[in-house]
């Protein structure tokens, strides 16, 4: 393979689209450019759990048969996506990236999976994740450690960090995270690509395997907030399904976002999320409110100090919540869980019912402190990760002269957006001096999701943080 | 520490854990003893939030408007 088709790979959705409705870029052709792309990279980022290189290829070609006899079906057809391995696929191996359910087949699809399939998309295969969904490395004792595409010894966040590694490093064009405490924004912000996390209820969770019923939400992993939107049209919408699925209007997310910043009031919290941060990461932030007050945005700090208590109550929350869902599993095969999700699920257990409902009515207290400051602001900013990705095998972090645990600090500023359930993106907007990402989050009112795509469009215009791709990788 | 944190201890953990059919190993224990405290403490900090008064957020108004009660 050349060059050329590594530039494929590189493409955003919106311009191969563009190009496969003109008929100017044939599917397959794309689709066989990834898929040598991930062969050549697979080994140096792990990234892939099941690779469906045969299946992708018919898709494209069917798709390239259709969109000939007229039948172009929008802007995700014929375009190459990725599952993290938690979405069922029917008679397709989805692991959850568990030795457990290693050999567990889904009788039925996802509502996403559908969604793409109707969409037309090539689905190129099942994305390495967290055991379980439950952690915020990617470091899974059962297939190895997904790798930071900016540098393989590093990690990729989690839990979906094979979707991260896999659209930073031109694998696929998009791919599909889950979050339940930042596992869709730690690996887009430490893997320098858009994560974003819809209102809770906005996209259907029915086939997804479960975690926290509370907390989990489905979003898409990209490389521009235009191709966020572009994936989010194709999910959005209500599913009788799925419970927790909402009624509510959806629009095209791509329609207003071209708007602009200019006259967007936007809050920088300075309550939790300074505490405990990198300074690089923390001059990257100022840089980019200074950004958004170019561009006209209204940009003020803003005192919320519920937030100090954000990771107490979703701590108890989710993990008493993961050890109900896994319970069978925690008891009945625990020498088969790693030792960290184990923990976590154990925790879960010894969690009383008096102490979980308590952290719920404290979420009450907690969303409406939130919500008053959302009357105020139309968007919300604070870091998405506190540091760059750390390595691998290191397990403390040094931050502002203390020594951290590592994996504590990975999911420490994404909960806070978890436990409101409103609809945050994780952006690039910086790097560290040793050449790791740094994330920005946007966080809008609920049901907002156009006015935070429309920010991080604005912001994107502004700046090229979003265009820079990982060296080092083969064609990278 | 707060009281209810001072009382989690290894036989509490172990008794709990029996009740539930679980089987912990006993080098899991210290580590859990600890996160276990850990989370009382988070726990009894939640009355500064001012919940008093306050529905647990999860509410099943959506599920309720289905069944057509």
């Amino acid at each position: 393979m050349t060059s050329a088709s590594d530039e494929l790979c590189f493409l955003t959705v919106s311009e191969a689209g563009r190009r496969i409705e003109a008929r100017q870029l044939s599917p397959v052709e794309l689709v066989e450019a990834h898929i040598d792309r991930i062969e050549r990279t697979k080994p140096a980022l792990n990234s892939f759990i099941t690779l469906l290189a045969d299946e992708a290829l018919e898709q494209a070609r069917e798709a390239e048969r259709e969109i000939a006899a007229g039948g172009y079906r929008g802007p995700l057809h014929g375009v190459p996506i990725g599952l993290k391995d938690l979405y069922y696929t029917k008679g397709i191996l989805t692991t959850v990236g568990s030795k457990i359910m290693r050999d567990f087949t889904p009788g039925y699809d996802a509502a996403v999976t559908e969604r793409f399939e109707e969409a037309g998309a090539a689905l190129l295969g099942k994305l390495q994740m967290h055991e379980f969904a439950l952690g915020a490395t990617s470091v899974n004792p059962h297939d190895g450690p997904a790798r930071n595409p900016w540098d393989t010894s590093r990690i990729t966040g989690g839990s979906s960090g094979g979707s991260g590694a896999a659209v930073a490093s031109g694998q696929c064009m998009a791919a599909l995270g889950s979050d339940t405490g930042g596992s869709i924004r730690i690996p887009s912000g430490l893997c320098g690509i858009v994560g974003l996390k819809p209102t809770f209820g906005r996209v259907s969770r029915y086939g997804v395997h479960p975690l926290s019923w509370s907390l989990d939400t489905v979003g898409p992993m990209t490389r521009t907030a235009l191709d966020s939107a572009i994936v989010l049209n194709a999910l959005a919408g209500y599913d009788a399904r799925d419970p927790s699925s909402v009624d509510v209007p959806v629009e095209d997310f791509t329609a207003g976002i071209e708007g602009g910043i200019r006259g967007l009031r936007i809050g920088v919290p300075t309550d939790f999320f300074y505490d405990v941060i990198d300074e690089e990461v923390a001059a990257a932030m100022c840089e980019a409110a200074g950004v958004l007050t170019e561009l006209g945005a209204t940009v003020e700090r803003c005192s919320i100090p519920a937030l100090d208590h954000a990771l107490g109550v979703s701590g108890a929350i989710l993990v008493t919540e993961a050890a109900e869902t896994l319970f069978d599993h925690l008891r009945d095969r625990p020498e088969d869980i790693g030792a960290d999700v184990r923990a976590r699920l154990y925790l879960g257990a010894m969690t009383p019912a008096v102490d979980y409902i308590k952290a719920q009515r404290a979420r009450s207290a907690y969303n409406a402190q939130l919500a008053d400051a959302m009357k105020t602001y139309d968007l919300l900013i604070a870091p998405s990760v506190a540091v760059g990705a750390p390595r691998i095998d290191q397990e403390l972090v040094e931050v502002g002269g203390r020594r951290e645990n590592a994996l504590s600090l990975m999911s420490r500023l994404t909960r806070p957006f978890n436990l409101t359930g409103q609809p945050t993106i994780s952006m690039p907007c910086g790097f560290t001096s040793e050449g790791m990402p740094i994330g920005m989050q946007i966080a809008g009112r609920l049901w907002g999701e156009s006015t935070a795509l429309r920010a991080a469009h604005g912001y994107e215009q502004a700046t090229e943080w979003h265009t820079r791709k990982p060296g080092g990788l083969v064609g990278g | 520490m707060p009281a209810r944190a001072r009382q989690v201890t290894r036989d509490s953990i172990l008794a709990q854990a029996a009740a539930l059919g679980l089987v912990i190993e006993e080098g899991e224990m210290d580590g859990l003893a600890g996160r276990v405290r850990s989370a009382a403490e988070d726990v009894e900090k939640m009355d500064g939030l001012g919940i008093e008064g306050r529905e647990p957020a999860v509410k099943f108004r959506a599920r309720a408007e289905r069944s057509g009660l």
